[in-house]
């Protein structure tokens, strides 16, 4: 987890989040929903700005919009997973098919949530795929 | 004899719900930056319809659809719904119809928000 300092010397410990959406309504109500709970280091409004995002800010967590210019979460899915590996990547449908949820999930996403649900819920969600994460791999060489 | 009264379901009471635990002025300017979009996606989605354009319709509805479930506007998300549908048919007969229809929606939702938002205050 990325923890940040904050300016009275707290360390900030909540989850570092980055949200891609087109939609500045979604990306808006997704920050002051998640705020909270999540430490939102930026927004993305396409899949190349939340690659790059991803690769800059190394976020514990992206909440990636299906449909978005650029190439969608097809193309910012895999791009994120290979520039940041250690960020979770959730996806947000809205009513896309199953196969294109599943060839996400095989691309490196590990959990999709539908848009419609609560902001407590949608946390949940991040919360319970960020504990799935697959833990990074302990380097044993010796010194 | 009892008379029965259907009304539609404007706003989604448990999205809702958690919307208004948000402080007051998030909120107000969240709704304030929907019902503005919205209206733009009204605007275009008529000189779509005007054009024949399905694809611009179903993208431009899709949008409206997913920002409208987010804030608990349900009659909008339905009324979106429907344009969906009928621009990935290709069916858009009833397409003024559809898009009164929706216009009708964001006049009822915009004035559930505010009615909630002076009744919270």
């Amino acid at each position: 987890m990325t923890a940040g300092p904050l300016d009275n010397g707290w360390v900030d410990q909540r989850p570092t989040l980055l949200i891609a959406d087109d939609d500045p309504v979604m990306r808006t109500a997704l920050e002051a929903q998640l705020g909270a709970e999540f430490r939102v280091l930026a927004l993305a409004a396409d899949a190349e700005e939340a690659a790059a995002l991803a690769a800059e800010h190394q976020p514990d967590l992206a909440l990636i919009d299906v449909q978005m210019p650029a190439g969608g979460a097809r193309t910012a899915v895999p791009e994120i997973v290979a520039c940041s590996p250690d960020t979770c990547v959730v996806v947000l449908s809205s009513d896309e098919s199953e196969s294109l949820v599943r060839e996400l999930l095989s691309a490196g996403a590990l959990a999709y949530v539908r848009k419609g649900v609560t902001g407590s819920m949608l946390a949940t969600t991040l919360a319970r795929a960020l504990k799935a994460r697959p833990a990074r791999p302990t380097d044993l060489t010796p010194a | 004899m009892t008379t029965l009264t259907l009304e539609a379901e404007v706003l989604q009471e448990e999205v809702i719900r958690e919307l208004e635990t948000l402080e007051a002025l998030v909120l107000s300017d969240l709704l304030g930056l929907y019902i503005r979009e919205a209206a733009m996606h009204l605007d275009a989605l008529s000189s779509a319809f005007d054009r024949d354009d399905a694809a611009t319709l179903g993208a431009v509805a899709h949008t409206l659809k997913g920002s409208s479930s987010s804030l608990g506007a349900l009659l909008v998300t339905q009324s979106a719904d429907a344009i969906v549908t009928a621009a990935r048919t290709g069916d858009l007969q009833d397409g003024f119809e559809l898009i009164e229809a929706l216009k009708h929606a964001l006049e009822i939702t915009d004035q559930a928000f505010r009615e909630r938002s002076a009744g919270s205050r």
